[in-house]
């Protein structure tokens, strides 16, 4: 299992790696955010999929399993406020 | 691991002089907020677990809070916040280096002892009920040191309800928590959660890394998000359960401490066969009173009461 799992976390690296680049290069908070919050996902589960499978341990993958849906659940929380915040103090500056 | 760990100090001393060095306050608050996050790895990397964590959910997690809510409240805070003068960074600089040189002199030149607290502690273990190291020493051989913690806490948020009453007002909400359908629904997932492993957390504390500061720190930030979302709101007025809460901890404590002085002949020194149950009890009160202070930290208030849902 040793080679499956270390190719996923360096595939996870990979994304992580793509996410920060847009989080730096990408022009507004929306791309930005479109970057960040999918690449980390996705990074994320790959990488808590490599972690499982050199644990080989059933409980210890059902608890990444756990981790990854919660900080799915808050990293699409979280997208949802910035971008809702930045949007209404946008539309209050068009007011003004 | 050498590459990784060597560089990981480099880029804490780094963050730390940038943290200093930054004349805008925001950036030197995010700073200092990914400062603790690198802390908490390192300590982890020490072997540390405890700290680890404690160092992740307080110094990261709960101070960055707080430094941002007091930024926000503070309004633009760029305008008067002033360079000191060249001279007087230069005498504050040379002298915390000197104080730094001194102090390492004369811990250089201290003689180690042999009956070293660590090595005595380690060694009587056993007698502790606790295989967790860092908590036998923080709640058995250092009570003291425990007590006068909780203590200082309460001394902290007495300090904020003299300093910040002021500020409560502009701390109300954010817009862009209002009128969305995501928050709820978040809510109603994270906080059981939150809850769930904080209780863990200080449970876990009597035999792995965990305990009564780690578990508080994990309720306080439930509470700190249901406030974020105007569900908790702090209040003006007192109120007399809160700050029994308030006290919990530091009167089991020290009740605990002073009801079993017949049975051992000591202050805070439980009998063998109690010594578990005892820290249940007074590790739950202790993080039920930090959880409320810190949120209360958050709010600057004197009291909480539901917002509107």
């Amino acid at each position: 299992m040793t080679l499956p799992g270390v190719a996923l976390l360096l595939t996870g690296l990979l994304f992580y790696l793509a996410g920060t680049v847009g989080l730096l290069r990408f022009p507004d908070v929306y791309s930005r955010l479109h970057a960040i919050t999918k690449a980390d996902n996705v990074g994320l589960g790959l990488l808590c999929l490599g972690i499982a499978l050199l644990s080989s341990s059933w409980g210890i993958a059902a608890l990444l399993a756990l981790v990854w849906l919660l900080a799915i659940g808050a990293a699409t929380v979280g997208c949802h406020l910035i971008a809702r915040h930045s949007l209404l103090e946008r539309q209050r500056g068009r007011r003004e | 691991m050498i590459v990784v760990d060597t560089l990981a100090a480099l880029i804490l001393v780094v963050l730390a002089w940038r943290c200093l060095l930054l004349t805008d306050l925001f950036r030197s608050i995010v700073l200092f907020i990914v400062f603790g996050l690198l802390m908490a790895l390192a300590w982890a990397r020490l072997d540390a677990p405890d700290l680890a964590l404690a160092e992740a959910a307080i110094g990261a997690g709960l101070l960055g809070v707080l430094l941002l809510g007091t930024w926000r409240a503070m309004g633009s805070p760029d305008g008067d916040h002033r360079q000191p003068g060249r001279a007087l960074q230069v005498i504050a600089a040379g002298g915390g280096m000197v104080l730094a040189v001194l102090v390492g002199i004369a811990l250089h030149q201290l003689p180690v002892s042999e009956q070293a607290a660590g090595a005595l502690a380690l060694e009587r273990l056993d007698e502790a009920a606790t295989q967790q190291p860092v908590t036998a020493v923080l709640l058995n051989f250092r009570s003291y040191d425990t007590l006068l913690e909780m203590g200082v806490l309460l001394m902290a948020l007495l300090g904020t309800w003299l300093a910040r009453v002021p500020l409560m007002e502009s701390l109300s909400g954010d817009d862009a928590s209002r009128g969305t359908e995501l928050l709820p629904v978040a809510l109603r997932v994270f906080v059981p959660v939150m809850l769930l492993v904080g209780a863990y957390l200080i449970w876990a504390g009597t035999h792995s890394p965990g305990g009564a500061f780690q578990g508080g720190a994990v309720l306080a930030a439930a509470g700190v998000l249901l406030a974020l979302a105007g569900r908790l709101r702090g209040d003006t007025g007192d109120s007399l359960p809160l700050r029994m809460l308030l006290v919990l901890g530091l009167t089991v404590f020290s009740l605990a401490g002073l009801l079993l002085i017949p049975l051992q002949g000591a202050f805070m020194a439980y009998p063998p066969t109690l010594i578990y149950p005892v820290m249940l009890i007074v590790e739950y009160s202790l993080a039920v009173s930090i959880a409320i202070t810190l949120v209360l930290l958050y709010t600057g208030s004197r009291g909480l009461r539901r917002g509107p849902a």
